[in-house]
């Protein structure tokens, strides 16, 4: 049986919670940030909102963490908050799976800043263990007090399909009741250098999906979204996680009612999405809303997730491509009994999700 | 099953190393550091190739593969026919911690790409796969130092799915500056050679290696006539939700680990031979691993840890110590829990101080890990094999 997407919570460029990420869908493409690298170079991103990772409920709990298990753990209270388990709910049921592309980057540089600097033998203890993968799911079970299985993927491609997989098995072989499952990733001073010099910004700040090209260009996101799955309903749900898949791309059985390409440009040849862009369903792309993240698809699925929520469809925010692409182009309500995701990568791999609505 | 560690290149080398109770910590020569603290390094297989262009870590992985693959009398041809996962723990290559990239950055503004390159490229389980030229799942555990129990937990669930016939599982890390300098920051690192459950150990010592399990469906095992004789009978992984880097004082998430285990597999605790306990040497660690085992199991459970042979091997330490129960059902027999000498008298259970023969058909291994994971892998001699 398909589970249950019954919470959510996100943290982007565009703000917290479900009503930013709604907002967000409705006004459509916004400029992103410039910033001026040491070097002189220009880089735009998508960083967070001034004092997103402000919040009075939950800062004692976490006010030694590093930023990304900040921006984690607060994801993650929101997906169950927005939930509202019943408050007898059997703790040791509730499974936790955390997904990043690069994981805790940051505070391992800032690691290695404390070794040049200090030297081995005076490092801080504090930045070591917030360094290690799983410091981000540790803060989220300790604040949640989540005490299920609690597991951290660290992988540049499809970490968070395969954090759905395992969560739909952990459901389905009676471990967990509920699973907490998200993915999340940041930006730094560092990966700010990095991402100039492996890739190349557009001249107008736009991330154009369509183009399908060879070089696509490349606006650097973060963000965390967190997904609460059950495999019972609740009046709230926001739709059923249906066949996640992994490998070489395949057409969906049925057209869905819209299909979400992830291009980004953390792809270095995006032409290949023109094949699964031909399957005759609705298009549109959210990446322009977040930024180039290659741990992106949580931001994906919670726009999908949303939209079979509320029966609707959000324009695509940038709709430059070919007139013959049939791209969702403005937003209206529209009946939608299942969303389809599809991230390419470089070695023909693709990761596919299949969302359908709740009821 | 394959492993690689400081008491051999090989899963028979390894035994002659526990038959002997041997056990070679040395200083270290893997890179440069200030911090004089006995490693287990392997040494033999430092001619492999450069250390610290980055694969260090796959190359102790591939050999543990390799073993693997043999023991279970699998060829490249029988992997590419079937539905194959790969699903490894690790630490040290899961970050991108390159030094000489980062000390570029902070002094001149510009460094090379390459390691972020090799990095982004690097991924443990695809890389394994991608060597082994098989299409693959694959992922890739960051559990801290449960991350090999973890992969081989899901690679079951992988077959008990039906997504896979065939999943190569465990962990692998090699000896890095950074968890080194960072345990010792932490007040971890022990000045000798550790003394896991010991009155008087000061703490754990640093290891490398790999440990890869080969778990396969019974039906594809029993279709091309394959009798493996050990099975992975129950496992369980449960969150202390305490602390980031402390357990849980009362070890509730070991406990329901082990609970689990057993449920799963449908045992009593007076049906396991033997603990391979997760036993690093640490205070903390061994005092409530002691006790959340002596309150399940009783005080008079057979336990040993390993760690004394390989030093605390992070990522891989689930994988092979998984490996070294399996052995040890297959051999009969236990080595002594080296470097235990004198018994803390708050800590319930005695591990062996000498070789033991076992008498049973089943044992757990357990990993704890920093977040609180917990994690344990029942395991046991298959009818057929007894």
């Amino acid at each position: 049986m398909p589970p249950f997407l019954n919470g959510l919570g996100i943290l982007t460029a565009t703000g917290r919670g479900i009503d930013s990420l709604r907002s967000a869908l409705q006004s459509g493409w916004q400029p992103p940030v410039t910033l001026t690298l040491p070097d002189g170079r220009e880089l735009p991103i998508y960083p967070l909102p001034p004092g997103a990772l402000e919040d009075k409920s939950l800062g004692r709990k976490v006010r030694r963490a590093d930023r990304l298990s900040k921006m984690a753990v607060f994801a993650a209270a929101d997906a169950l908050h927005d939930a509202q388990l019943p408050p007898n709910l059997d703790r040791r049921r509730v499974g936790l799976i955390v997904a990043s592309a690069l994981g805790s980057h940051a505070t391992t540089f800032q690691f290695l800043d404390e070794i040049l600097t200090y030297g081995d033998a005076g490092v801080s203890p504090t930045v070591f263990s917030h360094s290690v993968q799983n410091a981000a799911a540790a803060y989220i079970a300790s604040t949640l007090d989540l005490q299920g299985p609690a597991l951290t993927l660290t992988q540049v491609h499809f970490a968070f399909h395969h954090a759905l997989l395992i969560a739909r098995q952990w459901l389905a072989s009676g471990q967990c009741d509920h699973v907490l499952v998200g993915g999340m990733d940041e930006l730094s001073s560092v990966m700010h250098f990095i991402c100039r010099s492996l890739f190349h910004a557009p001249m107008d700040g736009k991330l154009r999906p369509f183009a399908f090209t060879k070089y696509p260009a490349t606006i650097p996101g973060e963000g965390s979204a967190f997904f609460l799955l059950s495999l019972t309903p609740q009046p709230g749900s926001y739709a059923r996680i249906g066949q996640t898949m992994i490998g070489p791309w395949t057409q969906p059985t049925a057209p869905p009612g819209l299909h979400l390409l992830e291009a980004d440009g953390t792809l270095a040849d995006e032409s290949g999405y023109a094949i699964p862009a031909a399957i005759g369903a609705q298009l549109a792309a959210y990446a322009p809303l977040f930024g180039s993240m290659t741990g992106g698809t949580p931001f994906q699925t919670a726009a999908a997730a949303l939209m079979l929520k509320e029966q609707i469809c959000f324009a695509t925010p940038v709709a430059d491509a070919d007139d013959a692409l049939p791209l969702c182009r403005a937003t209206a309500p529209q009946p939608l009994a299942a969303v389809h995701l599809t991230r390419l990568h470089c070695n023909s791999m693709a990761g596919q999700i299949q969302l359908l609505a709740p009821f | 099953m394959g492993a690689v560690s400081a008491p051999g290149l090989t899963t028979a080398e390894t035994l002659v190393s526990f038959r002997a109770a041997r056990r070679q910590p040395g200083r270290l020569t893997l890179f440069e550091s200030p911090l004089d603290l006995p490693v287990f390094e392997v040494t033999r297989f430092k001619a492999a190739r450069p250390y610290c262009d980055g694969v260090r870590t796959l190359e102790l992985a591939l050999h543990a593969v390799h073993e693997a693959l043999s023991d279970a009398a699998l060829d490249i041809s029988t992997l590419a026919a079937a539905r194959v996962g790969v699903c490894l723990g690790t630490t040290v290559a899961s970050q991108l911690n390159d030094l000489a990239f980062f000390r570029s950055y902070k002094t001149t503004g510009i460094a090379s790409m390459a390691p972020v390159r090799r990095y982004l490229k690097g991924n443990l389980a695809d890389a394994v796969a991608a060597h082994m030229g098989i299409q693959a799942l694959t992922v890739t555990v960051t559990n801290a130092c449960s991350s090999g129990a973890d992969a081989i937990a899901i690679g079951a669930q992988w077959i008990d799915a039906g997504l896979c016939d065939l999943v190569l599982a465990g962990g692998a890390d090699e000896l890095n500056r950074v968890p080194l300098s960072g345990f010792h920051a932490l007040g971890l690192g022990c000045p000798f050679p550790c003394m896991p459950f010991d009155k008087h150990r000061q703490g754990l010592n640093l290891g490398e290696g790999a440990g890869v399990v080969v778990l396969e469906a019974s039906a594809h095992a029993a279709a091309r006539g394959h009798a493996p004789g050990l099975a992975l009978y129950g496992h369980g992984t449960a969150c202390d939700a305490h602390h980031l880097t402390a357990p849980h004082p009362e070890g509730r998430g070991l406990r329901t680990a082990l609970c689990q285990a057993l449920a799963l597999a449908k045992l009593r605790p007076e049906e396991i031979a033997f603990v391979n306990a997760h036993g690093t040497g640490t205070q903390e660690n061994d005092l409530i691993e002691g006790n959340a085992l002596s309150a399940i199991f009783g005080s008079t459970l057979s336990v040993i840890s390993t760690k004394g042979y390989t030093g605390h091997t992070l990522g891989a330490a689930g994988g092979l110590e998984a490996v070294f129960t399996g052995l040890a059902l297959r051999e009969g027999w236990l080595p002594p829990s080296i470097g235990f000498g004198e018994q803390d008298e708050r800590i319930p259970i005695t591990p062996l101080r000498a070789h033991t023969q076992i008498h049973g058909r089943f044992a757990i291994s357990t990993s704890l890990a920093f977040g609180g994971n917990n994690t344990a892998l029942l395991m046991g001699l298959t009818k057929g094999a007894v």
